[in-house]
Parts: structure tokens; C-alpha cells; sequence
């Protein structure tokens, strides 16, 4: 039996710099800094306090008046749907989305008016808008998509796992259409967490430079149309990738700190591209995790300095987190609608803020301006808390 | 590829260890845990008696609950640890609260202390995939890591994922469960917002006038392997994962059509027709409406005459609501009836609501029966349902 070929056609981000496909490219492309001061909360006892938010955002009438994740991926949800041009609702159409703290300000809400009013000031029932697989069944019911269902709380790797589970059940029959994406709103726990950890840079973020301090927690949300090949040409729909592999691994080494070797990350790309049934040498485009951490750019650059051996100066690898913070779950699920349109459009995305060469990131991180390129094969990598790893390749198709 | 599940681990209110739980289930027992903060807590859980005290500093309680489960499954499973560990060995695990209870400790202690003087380890335990992480970490399982959250569907999500995963050749090896540990947030949030009952005690499931679950700390992991593999190595099957299914309910009254559906899928995956299923393990809680939800799917399931045919017990009888970790518990009770062949009772089922008189409720004592198929059901008020097939080896 051949294998169902899946495609991504339609695409739906909600990022700090732009919201819908085409504002989000237009001020990727531009090489856009949304870093600023925070405003979801008051940063006043924090040593650091910049963020990436998702400005002008008019969140859409949800039934329930769910919280941020769930308004973050319904724009997205509908943006996607929108821009594959498909009308729900959508019989047995799927929804799949990764989160890494899921309705965090539901709990944090909570604690909050606690802590300031005492325990008669919140509602707790106010609880049940929390648990992280509400975002998608809210999702479902608000355009009435009735197939599979699932939320995919694997932290910051969490869009790429969505995106390879949606194609595995269409792969399988489940389903001709599925939403795969995720979302995160800004998160106070993350926030505090990577501050304590030192992990946040007190201005901006800049990828695998020299001087790089640390990534800026991001919000945002992304859905990604994924289709069955014959469903999408018998409705002539417009086709921007293929999905063509996904690669997992576990670092099984720490729960905050990468493999020093990177040896999950390596065996992570190797899968998805034995997958995919072509080499690293096919490979055109990479994004890459790249948080702006010392330790991850520092290991995924090496792992892909063993992955691409002595062509990896001539692979563009950009993280556009330099541009958009880490938007945590939704991430991957950005950064692959930034691949889809990079085999789209012919243009990398760049690494912005990026001054001075790092020996140790010795990669071609298409500094600063945008590229004119052609992708035919993009490599999409996500790494999370945990050692999850996990890697997408797209492809355009023919 | 025929997928059969080689150990077993659970942790439960009612009993630690597959068969010690089971035995007092056969018994009746079960179901009277004097509740922790209206969460009920699994009496002396020890970690260390599973764990030995190196390694496990910084889990919170569902990790701990979570890794014991594993620990007693590899056990049973007979494995060695260089059978189980390496980049052939995945860790699948449903869980929708994570380890809740540290994730807002942490914020509360940000408010509390100032955020400047949380514990940087505290907030590793912030990610819902920290319990399933940490179980790789344990256990040097390189291959894959994932979690899932379909609410108290999400045990059953990860199975059927998890056997994917084998199918699909990208790991060789699987631990696949859930677990949940008490949490104050859960008792007190979902009690206001009328997800669990108001009193201390829950109803019995399909009991008249039943006013909700009560929440209950439970873990249930399973290794599971192709067959052809656990035959090389003389490993004995204690089950097989003969079909799984999932759906999703858009509105309230499409609910017990979803999980018909689900049932369905799972059925056709396992090439069996409704009439050779010979139990059910229904997720019955003690609430009205999703006990509602189940019977009708039940008979939708079977038709009226031959739903009165097939024995339906009722686990969370006994366990209480153990949320992700619920289905999971149902598969092991699943595991059990197959080899001992017999169906636990639904602990304190006296009278029935008339509503639910056309199914074979099993009350009062075990039912002796010889099992083939065992048909495992989950649900959650969000809409998501599942569905497992457990058959015998």
C-alpha cells in the first residue's frame, strides 16, 4: 500500500510581528523586531523585562469565554481555514494543536486575585477554562470540525508534534483535513522560570551570535491546513509543501538542559529526513530552533555542523525567535509556516540582531536581511524541556 | 503486527499493584478512601519503595506516581534494563493537568516570595511533559517522548498513539500510561464549577439521583511490544491491543454518538463485530449526564436486546475519578478480568436508575465469565471520547 501523501494548504499565524499570512511575512521578511517591554503584567520585580506580545489583537467571540490560548488558535484556526479557502463547518475534519503551559493566565488569574484579595476574591470554578485540552476542543466547536481531537502539551517542540500527528491521521484515514498548529499565550510562569533560570536577554534576542544572552518569551498562535493530497488537488486547492517527514527523539539527559553533544537533536533530523527518503544534501533551508540561549545555539549548531558535514556553511539556517521571541508551543508550528512560505515565496527569512560571528555557531544564519532563494526542501527544527525533540521536513511539491 | 501488552503497573486508591488492586475490586472493596483535601490519596505510597531515593529529588507527585507505575510494569514485564532503554524505546503518556499542583505553587510562590527567589528546579516541574520527560530521563528511553491531553480521554489517546508508533516502526518498544496526583486546585475547581460531586463521597455510577464523581489520585502504565518479539525473548502477553478509536462531540448531544463512533473505529481496527465483545469497562463515574452519555452509546452500540447480553462494570466505582490516569486504570482492570475471567462488581450499585435497566450491570459480586474481548470506553466533558479493544492472547 502507498503511503497517502499530506499537504499543507492553508496557513493561519498570529505572531508578535504580524497577524494573517501575509503581514506576518511581509514583517518576517523585513526582518522585524517586536521585542518591548512587557505589558501582560507588571515586570517591576523582575531583573529582566522584555517580551514579545501579540499586539492588536481583537480576540474573537469564543462560546465560554475561554482564555488567551483559546482565542490565540481560533484567529488562527480561522485564518488558516480562510486562507485555504475551506467554509466550515468541516465534517470529520481534525484538530490537533501543541501548547507548552496551555491556559497558563487562567491559573495565573487565579492566583493572582488570591493573593491580592484573598481566597473569596476568585472564582473557582473559573478552573475548569485551565486544563490544556480545552484549546482545541474549543476550536472544534467554534467552527464544528467533528474529527480527531487532541491537544500536545510537549512544550516548546509541541507545534512540529502536532503537525506530524495530523499527518499521521491522514496518512491512516482518519481524516482528509486537519488544523494542526499551536498555541501559547504570554506566560508569567515562563517568564519567571526562564528568568531565574538567566535564560532570558535583558534587550533582544540574537541567534547564534557571539554575544547572545538569552531568548525573549513570546505569545502567539499558528495553524497550519494539513489535507490530504487528493483532497487538496480534487478541490484545486492551493498547495504549499508537502509534509514529507517527521523525525522524534528524547534526549533522556535533563529536563531543562540540552544533551551537551546534542545526540537527540542529531538522531531527530536523521529521521526525518531517512523519512522523508532524501539526504541532509537536499536540504535548502533550515529553521532553526535557535532560541538565543548560549547552550542551545551552541549544540544545535553543532549538530548540524555533524548532520550537514562540510556543506553546512552553504545551508541557510535562520531562527526567526530573533524577530518573534519564543512563542513556546506555537514555535515550531510558526516556524513552519515560515518554511512553507520560504518553498512558497523563494525568500529566507534572516536572524536579526546578529553582530558578531560566533566560532562556535559557525552556520550561515542569513544575518539581518531577508534572501532571495529557492527552497525546495525545508528542514524545521523544534527542541523542548524534557529532551523533546522533533523535526519536520517540507517539500515542494511537484 | 500483533501489538500485546507485556507488563503492567497501577497505583490506585484501591490497591498498589495490578492484582492486589484487582482482588479487592473482585471483592467488592474500593471506593471508600477518606479524602485528602476532597482528593483522595493513595494510602501509604511510599516512592522510594519503587524508586530507591537517587534520581527523583525534584519529581512532584504525579512523576512519582507516573515513574512507580513504570517501575512495577517493567517489573512484570520481565525486561532487563538494556532491553528497555535506548533509541528504541518510546514513552507515550496522557496527561491534561500535568503536575498541576507544582505548576501553581510556582506562581503562587513568584507572588508570595517575589520572583526573584523561586526555586529554578520547581519551575522545570511547569511543563505539562515534565512527568512523562522524567520517566525517559529514569530510563535512558531515547526514542521518542510525547504526551497527550484529551482530558479523562487521554490515557486512551496515548495508547492508541503510542501502538502507532510501533506500527509505524519508529520505536520497537513502548511505555505508555498516565497518572495523576492530588491536587487541591483540581478538587476545589472542578467541585464549584459542578464537574465533581459536592459531598465527600461519589455517587455510584448508573445510580438514580447520582450527583458526581469524586477525584482520586491513580497510575496505570503498560509495556508493550510486538509479539513476534516478546515470543523470541519467551516473554508471556497479558493482553493485546486489538483496535483503538477516538472522536469528538461538537455539542452535548452529539456525545454519545462520538462515542459510539469512537467504538466503531476501534472495532474496524480489530476486524471484530459488536457481538463478539464479551465486557465492558465503562467510564461511569457517578455523574448524571456522562453516565447518560455512556449508556446511550451502549445501546446504540448493541441495539437494545443484545445490550442486555454484554456485562458492564464500572471501575471508577472503586478507584473514584482518576482523570487522565482513569482509562489507563481501565485497561489494567481489563487485564485482569481477561486472566483471571472475572468482572469486578460496581462497588455499592444498590439500585439502578430504570434509565440504564437494559444493560447487564454487573452488582453485588464478580461475574464469572471467560473474556475474549474486552472493550475499554473513555469520555470527557470537552467532547473528546475513546475507545480500546483488549483482547485476550
Amino acid at each position: 500500500m502507498t503511503r497517502r501523501r499530506v499537504v499543507v494548504t492553508g496557513l493561519g499565524p498570529v505572531t508578535p510581528i504580524g497577524i494573517g499570512r501575509d503581514a506576518f511575512w511581509a514583517a518576517a521578511t523585513a526582518g522585524t523586531d517586536a521585542s518591548d517591554e512587557v505589558r501582560s503584567f507588571d515586570s517591576s520585580l523582575y531583573k529582566v523585562h522584555r517580551a514579545c506580545e501579540v499586539r492588536d489583537f481583537d480576540p474573537p467571540t469564543v462560546e465560554g469565554n475561554p482564555g488567551r490560548a483559546s482565542t490565540l488558535a481560533v484567529a488562527a484556526a480561522g485564518l488558516a481555514l480562510r486562507d485555504a479557502d475551506l467554509e466550515p463547518p468541516l465534517r470529520g475534519a481534525g484538530v490537533v494543536l501543541g501548547t507548552t503551559g496551555g491556559e497558563i493566565q487562567v491559573l495565573e488569574r487565579l492566583n493572582r486575585l488570591r493573593h491580592d484579595s484573598g481566597e473569596a476574591a476568585a472564582d473557582p470554578a473559573e478552573f475548569r477554562k485551565h486544563p490544556c485540552h480545552v484549546i482545541s476542543a474549543n476550536v472544534a466547536r467554534h467552527f464544528g470540525l467533528d474529527g480527531p481531537n487532541l491537544v500536545v502539551p510537549t512544550a516548546c517542540a509541541a507545534g512540529n508534534y502536532a503537525v506530524a500527528i495530523a499527518r499521521d491521521w491522514i496518512e491512516a484515514g482518519r481524516a482528509e483535513i486537519v488544523l494542526a498548529g499551536g498555541s501559547d499565550p504570554l506566560s508569567k510562569v515562563a517568564f519567571t522560570g526562564f528568568g531565574r533560570l538567566g535564560a532570558i536577554a535583558p534587550d533582544r534576542c540574537r541567534p547564534f551570535d557571539r554575544n547572545r544572552r538569552g531568548l525573549l518569551v513570546g505569545e502567539g498562535a499558528a495553524v497550519l491546513v494539513l489535507e490530504s493530497l487528493q483532497s487538496a488537488r480534487r478541490r484545486g486547492a492551493r498547495i504549499y509543501a508537502e509534509v514529507s517527514g517527521c523525525g522524534f527523539s528524547c534526549d533522556a539527559h535533563h529536563l531543562t538542559m540540552p544533551h551537551p553533544e546534542g545526540i537527540g537533536v542529531r538522531l531527530a533530523m536523521a529521521r526525518a529526513v531517512e523519512e522523508a527518503r532524501i539526504g541532509p544534501e537536499d536540504i535548502d533551508y533550515v529553521s532553526a530552533h535557535g532560541t538565543g540561549t548560549p547552550a542551545n545555539d551552541r549544540i544545535e549548531a553543532g549538530a548540524l555542523r555533524a548532520f550537514f558535514g562540510g556543506r553546512v556553511r552553504r545551508v541557510p539556517v535562520s531562527s526567526i525567535k530573533s524577530m518573534i521571541g519564543h512563542t513556546m508551543g506555537a514555535a515550531s508550528a510558526i516556524e513552519g509556516i515560515a518554511c512553507a512560505l520560504a518553498i512558497e515565496t523563494g525568500v529566507v527569512p534572516p536572524t536579526i540582531n546578529y553582530e558578531t560571528p560566533d566560532p562556535d555557531c559557525d552556520l550561515d544564519v542569513v544575518p539581518n536581511k531577508a534572501r532571495a532563494a529557492r527552497v525546495d526542501v525545508a528542514l524545521n527544527n523544534a527542541y523542548a524541556f524534557g529532551g523533546n525533540n522533533s523535526c519536520i521536513v517540507l517539500s515542494r511539491i511537484d | 503486527m500483533r501489538l500485546v501488552i507485556t507488563g503492567t503497573g497501577v497505583l490506585s486508591t484501591v490497591g498498589i499493584g495490578a492484582d492486589r488492586a484487582f482482588e479487592i475490586m473482585l471483592a467488592g472493596g474500593g471506593g471508600r478512601v477518606a479524602a485528602d483535601g476532597c482528593f483522595a490519596a493513595i494510602p501509604a505510597f511510599d516512592p522510594k519503595v519503587f524508586l530507591g531515593e537517587r534520581g527523583i529529588r525534584h519529581f512532584d507527585r504525579t512523576a512519582l506516581l507516573l515513574a512507580s507505575a513504570a517501575r512495577l510494569a517493567l517489573d512484570s514485564s520481565g525486561l532487563a534494563r538494556e532491553d528497555y532503554s535506548g533509541e528504541e524505546t518510546g514513552v507515550v503518556v496522557g496527561s491534561t493537568h500535568g503536575s498541576i499542583e507544582a505548576i501553581a505553587e510556582f506562581d503562587r510562590e513568584a507572588l508570595r516570595e517575589g520572583p526573584k527567589y523561586v526555586s529554578p528546579q520547581a519551575f522545570s516541574n511547569t511543563v505539562i511533559n515534565a512527568p512523562a520527560s522524567r520517566l525517559s530521563i529514569l530510563h535512558q528511553a531515547t526514542g521518542l517522548n510525547t504526551t497527550l491531553a484529551s482530558g479523562s480521554a487521554s490515557a486512551l489517546d496515548a495508547l492508541a498513539y503510542g501502538v502507532s508508533m510501533l506500527r509505524a516502526g519508529r520505536i520497537a518498544m513502548l511505555l505508555c500510561g498516565a497518572a495523576i496526583g492530588r491536587s487541591r486546585e483540581i478538587a476545589a475547581g472542578y467541585r464549584a464549577a459542578g464537574k465533581f460531586s459536592a459531598e465527600q463521597q461519589a455517587s455510584p455510577p448508573f445510580s438514580p439521583g447520582r450527583r458526581g464523581a469524586a477525584p482520586a489520585e491513580g497510575a496505570a502504565v503498560f509495556v508493550i511490544e510486538d509479539a513476534s518479539r516478546v515470543q523470541a525473548r519467551g516473554g508471556t502477553p497479558l493482553g493485546v491491543v486489538s483496535g483503538a478509536g477516538s472522536a469528538f462531540a461538537t455539542d452535548g448531544d452529539r456525545h454519545a454518538l462520538a462515542l459510539e463512533g469512537a467504538v466503531r473505529d476501534a472495532l474496524r481496527e480489530a476486524e471484530i463485530a459488536p457481538a463478539e465483545i464479551s465486557c465492558i469497562v465503562s467510564s461511569a463515574s457517578g455523574s448524571m449526564e456522562g453516565d447518560r452519555i455512556e449508556g446511550e452509546a451502549i445501546g446504540r452500540l448493541f441495539g437494545t436486546e443484545s445490550a442486555a447480553k454484554v456485562p458492564v462494570t464500572a471501575p471508577k466505582s472503586m478507584t473514584g475519578e482518576c482523570l487522565e490516569a482513569s482509562a489507563a486504570i481501565a485497561v489494567a482492570v481489563s487485564l485482569s478480568a481477561i486472566e483471571r475471567g472475572a468482572i469486578p462488581p460496581i462497588a455499592s450499585l444498590e439500585e439502578v436508575d430504570p434509565a440504564f435497566s437494559g444493560l447487564d450491570l454487573v452488582r453485588g459480586r464478580p461475574r464469572e465469565v471467560a473474556l475474549r474481548h474486552a472493550l475499554v470506553l473513555s469520555r470527557d466533558d470537552s467532547g473528546h471520547c475513546a475507545a480500546a479493544l483488549i483482547s485476550k492472547p
